[in-house]
Formats: structure tokens, C-alpha cells, sequence
């Protein structure tokens, strides 16, 4: 009774925390000597939108160090930066957009990148990066979904990635290693279920960057862009496609073989994390801040975790996601934005910021630092970053999530309701409707 | 002679605040409901008149339709359940028993909790593994509720939403309808104890007739409540299990925010709109019958 309650108590903290992102190091912050070189006497008022960090204190601290290097530039310029929730972040944006009232510049969750270019509503970029030097030098998956038509409307400014969290102790009473492959995960997953009391995989239903990677990992794509017979380039889905198939059905089978409990269906991430938390659960898939979050959660887990890249078959590419930041069309200090963008970027600010959301600067220079790659625990991120890709960086994209496209047909396949076939042909249909919308 | 313009003058204020946020974006919406409009209007200002293609797009939708049943269905049930639970509740207050103003005050808690926590506090409670409500099922004996998942089929879910709505909702029906016993005139029911009325006769004879009038306007006000549910079922179930418990609200809210389609979540709303203005048009006409017969 007591640990069920224990549990109980334990679940209404984690959900009420939701998103943590963690933070240790609080350099203290040096002034850009350089900076000084030159002061402008330009007035003017710039607004900044930031999504809200799991440590609000340092983030503010952070950023009134950064608005004072600006300030030794351009002493009579006014920055506002506003901490606005992720969840409502979308929905504020678009409203300010349609208002008129954008922010100059405002972070950007990477997949409403592509959507607020194609809306004409983001600043051409190509010219100031390339005036920075800095034309390349970003994190791929990041610069990627960046760039809409050929040229940056969004500067990488952290990523995240998922890679395999394992609870040492749980493989080890199942006597097994953790696996390398799908085809070990699943004698490891029978292992788990025989010997041990715990559950193996985190096959949840509410959670697109567990299963879409997986596509990537049998071979498979989500959509390419091809030319169609206008000569135009069309995004096209390819998510009914053999090896997406293939993808979609060990995924589904994994619930169906108990390798989460049934109630999984329901599941999300932070319900997986919960679970890996109260060892229930042996393997889990997270980001660097995540396991930070379960460590806190349980310490005890600290001495039984472990990282390892994600299972393979024919690759094990893993979903790089982050934030971007954009200037606005709709700013009338563009030139200054940029250069405050700029100052966001330079090498230490960017690392400083990574190191106090837990996630990895978007800039090559920003990564290749001992902070990151020399840590046994961040390095097993840091070394994925390179190789990992985005989804497809169409305006689209975004909607697909917010409409939890990926979410209802797998959830249906588990429950039986429909095969994999049907499912999967649903949603390439539903996505191409939606790829015919766009207008480049 | 007095100014005749004075009284719209004072009107004023408040007749530009009415317009300003009812009149003109229920006008509004109803002309986004024949344009096309997505996400590349919003800054180019470009739409186009489409008639009532989105009407017909919609109405041919099956899933449209699947969403409306659930609605009414789910609306419906809400308000009998919201309206026996505070009958009952308003009952039981007005037998006055030690402490029933204590009591009184406690009901009123679910109704000034905030819609959102409480869908939050709901789920956890019928969370599969680590919920409160599961443990105290199996504790009693029930062991099929071992981790029994409430949120994978679209009926269990719906029962919970159900419950919660109905206990968040109840407080309200119950108070109001024991304001109205209130204003019954003791004599009826001492005139009914000497013609050997029981209990059930004076409830079914006087109390509810009497109270006639204000049920409908409970009942008009709970349907209105009830059919635009959209904070409970966001919270609890985002509208899943594969989009098992969506309902209009939610549907509409979908295609404007997420789609940034608004020409297509316009069109839902209108057709909710509709929906709501029969239902209510069923009940005035009640009301309207049961006046006449008075007069």
C-alpha cells in the first residue's frame, strides 16, 4: 500500500513538472571585450520570444547577460525577452503573426520552421550567415528543416536527440546485454518478460519519435520531394511503403507482446519516463535532459543506468529535434535582431545555453567541446548528433503533429482495429491531401 | 420633453461591448465558413469565396458525423446525469439534517475547481498502472482492474470524462434547484399530508411542477454547458483514444489551431451553432406550452 501510494505521490510530481530541463553549470557571465569596439547610438526596442525552460531563474539571468553585451554595442537599444510555455507557444505565435504584432525574434520548435517560411512571415537569413562566415558549421538535421526553398530562414540554436536509456540491474537479472539490433531486442524483450517482473520497450501509442525513426531504421522514409509533371518539387509520402510496413508492424507487435503493459496505448513519453523511473519499465527511449529527470525522480537509478545508441537494422539514425531562432518579416529592426541573433550564437553563449537546458548547441563549433564529447553520458548523445535527421522539412509537417496524424492509426493497429497495410495507406493519403496544399 | 437619445447613450457601452465580442465574431465566423482559408491566407490576406464547399465536404465526411453522434450523445447523457445528481443532491440538503449547511458549502468544491486541474487530477486517478481508482477496485475484490486500461476504448474513456463532468457540474443544478424549494409554499405539502400524500407524491405532485420553469432553464443551461465540452476531454484524453472521444468543440479547435484551416473550423462551429439552436429551440417551445396552458 505504502509504495503504491509512494507511486501515486510520485506520478503527481512528475506530471506536474512535465518538462525539466536541467541545469548545473552557472558560469558567471564574462564580458565580450571585444564587443566594445564599436558603439552605435541607434534607438530602437526589440522583442524576443524564449520558450520557457524547466529553470526559469537562470534563463532570465542568462539572457539579461546577454542583452548586456548587446547593450555595450548598442547602449540605447531596449530588449524585451518574453518566456512564453511551448505548449501555447504555436497558437501565440500564429496569433501575433495575423495581428501583426510578431516579435522580432522568437525561437522556433524546428518543425514550425518550414510552416511560418512558407507563410512569407520569417526573414531571409542567407546574406547575414553568410556575412558571419558561418554559411555552413550548423548542425545538419537542424539546418535542414532551417531552410525552405533553397535558402535559412531559422539558425540552429540547440538540438536534442534521443538515444536507448537501460536499467543495468533489470538486463542483468534477465541475464542479457542490451541489444544492438531488433532482431536481439526482441530474444532481449523475452528475456525481460520471463525472468523479471518488469516490462521491455517503451511501445507506446502516443508517441511519434519513438516509432517514426524506426522507418528510417528499416530502411524505409517518411517523404521525400519529387518532381511532378508541372516540374515542380511536391513533397510525397512514403510512409505505405515496404519497409515503413515492415517498421510499423514490429513496432505494433512489440504492445501486442505484452512488452508494455495494455494500457500503453494511451501512453506518451512522459508516461514511459514514469514508468522507466519506477523500474517498471527496463528500456526507454529519452533525451539527455529526460534521463536527468528520472535520475532526480529516483535516485537510486543513478548506479543502474545506462545509454546506448538506439537498435539497428539497416541503420539506427536517430530524430534530431531542437529549436531554431528566426527574425521576422514583420520586424522593423531587422539588421539589429540579427545582430542580436548573433551574439545568441557566438561560441559561448550558445554552449552556456545547451548546458543550461541540457540540450547540444546547434552550431558545429558550439558541439565540439570537451563538455559534450568527452562525457560518457552527453558524448552517447553528442556522437548521433552529426549522423541524426530531422523529419521532412515540409510546411506541412507541423500540422501533421499538432493533428496527432501519426497517432490515432497506430493506436488503431494495436488495438486491432485495423492492419498495418490499411493504416499506413491512410495516413500516405492523408499526408499527400495535405502536401497538394502547399503552394511551392 | 427628455432627450431621447439619452437612453441609447447610456446603452452605448454596453451594446458596443455586446456587439464587439458576440455579434461581429459570430458574423465573422459565419463568413470564414464560405472561404477558403488556411495558413497561407493569414498573412497575405488572400482568401477565396468557395460557397458551401466546406459545408459539403463536411457533411459528406463520415467522420463528421461520428463526431456529432458523439456529441449529442455524450451532451445528452451529461446533462440527465448532471440533472439526477443534483435533483438527488438538492434533495437530500433540504430534508435539513445536522449539518447539511456544512454539507451544503462542501458541494460547492468540484464546481470552483478549475476544468483543467480537475481533468488533470481525473486522469491520474484512473491512470492504468500508477491511478488511485484502479487500486481501490482491486483492493475490493475486483482483480479484472489490475492495470485495467480506462483510456484504450473510446466507451470507458467517455464514462470517465462522464463522471467527471457530471461531478464538476452537479454543485450548480443542486444549489439552484434548492433555491427553488425554497420558494414552494409550505401549505401545499401540509394540505398534501392531509390528503395522505407520501413522499414520492409531493415529489412527483408539487416540488417538480411547481419548479417546471426553473428545470428548463437548468436544462437549457446545462445542454449549452454540456454540448461544448472542450477543456475535460483536451485535458483527459487529447480526444483519443484514436480519436475515439472527439466532439465538435474539440473537432473545430483542431482544424483552426493545428490545421490552420479556419475556413473548415468555421464551418464546424456554424453547424455546432445549429446543433445547439434545435436543441434549445426544443426546450423553449416546452417552456412556451407550459405557459400557455397557465394563462
Amino acid at each position: 500500500m505504502v509504495h503504491r501510494l509512494r507511486m501515486l505521490s510520485f506520478f503527481l510530481f512528475v506530471s506536474m513538472v512535465f518538462i525539466i530541463g536541467c541545469s548545473s553549470n552557472q558560469e558567471t557571465g564574462k564580458k565580450d571585450e571585444q564587443a566594445k569596439k564599436s558603439e552605435s547610438d541607434e534607438t530602437a526596442e526589440l522583442t524576443v520570444w524564449i520558450m520557457e525552460t524547466g529553470s526559469p531563474e537562470e534563463a532570465e539571468a542568462y539572457f539579461s547577460g546577454v542583452t548586456e553585451q548587446f547593450n555595450e554595442m548598442y547602449p540605447h537599444v531596449t530588449v524585451h525577452v518574453q518566456f512564453i510555455p511551448w505548449l501555447s507557444a504555436h497558437q501565440n505565435l500564429i496569433t501575433a503573426m495575423a495581428g501583426g504584432d510578431a516579435p522580432d525574434i522568437s525561437e522556433l520548435g524546428t518543425t514550425w520552421n518550414p510552416e511560418f517560411a512558407a507563410m512569407g512571415a520569417l526573414m531571409n537569413l542567407d546574406d547575414v550567415t553568410k556575412e558571419w562566415g558561418l554559411e555552413d558549421g550548423w548542425v545538419p538535421a537542424l539546418e535542414e528543416v532551417g531552410t525552405y526553398d533553397g535558402s535559412l530562414y531559422g539558425v540552429p540554436w540547440y538540438a536534442g536527440l534521443r538515444q536507448l536509456i537501460y536499467n543495468e540491474e533489470i538486463l542483468k537479472e534477465a541475464e542479457v546485454d542490451v541489444p544492438t539490433t531488433y532482431d536481439e531486442l526482441q530474444e532481449v524483450g523475452k528475456a525481460i518478460l520471463e525472468k523479471t517482473d518488469a516490462y521491455v520497450y517503451p511501445a507506446v501509442g502516443i508517441s511519434q519519435h519513438f516509432v517514426l525513426p524506426m522507418i528510417w531504421h528499416f530502411g524505409g522514409e517518411l517523404a521525400v520531394q519529387e518532381e511532378n509533371e508541372d516540374g515542380d518539387m511536391k513533397w510525397v509520402s512514403k510512409v505505405n511503403e515496404q519497409e515503413a510496413i515492415d517498421a510499423i508492424e514490429y513496432y505494433t507487435n512489440m504492445y501486442k507482446e505484452g512488452f508494455v503493459p495494455e494500457g500503453a496505448l494511451n501512453w506518451s513519453v512522459l508516461e514511459a519516463r514514469q514508468a522507466f523511473a519506477q523500474e517498471d519499465l527496463a528500456m526507454t527511449i529519452d533525451v539527455a535532459p529526460g534521463v536527468q529527470a528520472m535520475i532526480s525522480e529516483n535516485p537510486d537509478l543513478e548506479n543502474k543506468i545506462g545509454i546506448a545508441p538506439l537498435p539497428k537494422e539497416k541503420n539506427n539514425i536517430s530524430f534530431v529535434g531542437g529549436s531554431n531562432l528566426a527574425i521576422f518579416e514583420q520586424s522593423p529592426h531587422k539588421d539589429l535582431a540579427a545582430e542580436y541573433v548573433k551574439l545568441l550564437i557566438s561560441e559561448e553563449n550558445i554552449r552556456k545555453w545547451a548546458q543550461l537546458t541540457g540540450f547540444f548547441p546547434g552550431t558545429l563549433e558550439g558541439l565540439d567541446d570537451a563538455v559534450f564529447t568527452d562525457d560518457p553520458f552527453l558524448s552517447v548523445f553528442a556522437e548521433a548528433m552529426v549522423e541524426g535527421k530531422s523529419y521532412p522539412a515540409s510546411p506541412s509537417w507541423g500540422r501533421f503533429e499538432g493533428e496527432n496524424l501519426f497517432v490515432s492509426p497506430i493506436q488503431e493497429i494495436m488495438s486491432g482495429e485495423r492492419t498495418v497495410k490499411e493504416a499506413l495507406d491512410d495516413i500516405a493519403e492523408m499526408m499527400d491531401n495535405i502536401f497538394l496544399t502547399e503552394t511551392k | 420633453m427628455k432627450n431621447r437619445w439619452l437612453p441609447w447613450l447610456l446603452l452605448a457601452p454596453a451594446l458596443l461591448l455586446i456587439i464587439g465580442l458576440t455579434i461581429y465574431p459570430l458574423l465573422y465566423t459565419l463568413f470564414l465558413s464560405f472561404q477558403h482559408y488556411d495558413m497561407y491566407s493569414m498573412l497575405s490576406g488572400e482568401t477565396k469565396w468557395v460557397g458551401f464547399e466546406n459545408y459539403r465536404q463536411t457533411l459528406t465526411d463520415p467522420f463528421f458525423w461520428k463526431v456529432t453522434r458523439n456529441t449529442v450523445l455524450f451532451g445528452l447523457a451529461c446533462v440527465m446525469g448532471t440533472m439526477v445528481v443534483g435533483l438527488c443532491v438538492a434533495l437530500l440538503l433540504h430534508t435539513k439534517f445536522k449539518g447539511s449547511n456544512i454539507l451544503g458549502i462542501a458541494i460547492l468544491v468540484p464546481w470552483v475547481f478549475p476544468a483543467v486541474a480537475g481533468g488533470i487530477v481525473w486522469r491520474w486517478m484512473f491512470h492504468d498502472q500508477y491511478g488511485i481508482a484502479n487500486f481501490f477496485l482491486v483492493k475490493l475484490g475486483f482483480e479484472k482492474f489490475q492495470g485495467f486500461a480506462w483510456f484504450n476504448s473510446s466507451f470507458t474513456a467517455f464514462f470517465i470524462i462522464f463522471l467527471m463532468i457530471v461531478w464538476q457540474s452537479f454543485p450548480f443544478i443542486a444549489i439552484s434547484l434548492l433555491a427553488g424549494f425554497q420558494t414552494i409554499p409550505n401549505s401545499l405539502y401540509e394540505a398534501a399530508e392531509i390528503d395522505g400524500a407520501t413522499g414520492w407524491d409531493k415529489l412527483t405532485k408539487i416540488t417538480l411542477p411547481m419548479l417546471k420553469p426553473l428545470l428548463l432553464i437548468l436544462f437549457i443551461l446545462s445542454t449549452i454547458w454540456d454540448f461544448k465540452i472542450f477543456d475535460q476531454i483536451y485535458v483527459m484524453t487529447e480526444g483519443g483514444p484514436a480519436r475515439g472521444t472527439y466532439v465538435l468543440a474539440l473537432y473545430s479547435w483542431n482544424e483552426a489551431i493545428n490545421a490552420l484551416n479556419f475556413g473548415m473550423a468555421s464551418t464546424i462551429a456554424m453547424l455546432m451553432f445549429v446543433l445547439l439552436i434545435i436543441f434549445i429551440t426544443i426546450y423553449v417551445y416546452f417552456m412556451r406550452e407550459d405557459e400557455a396552458v397557465k394563462s
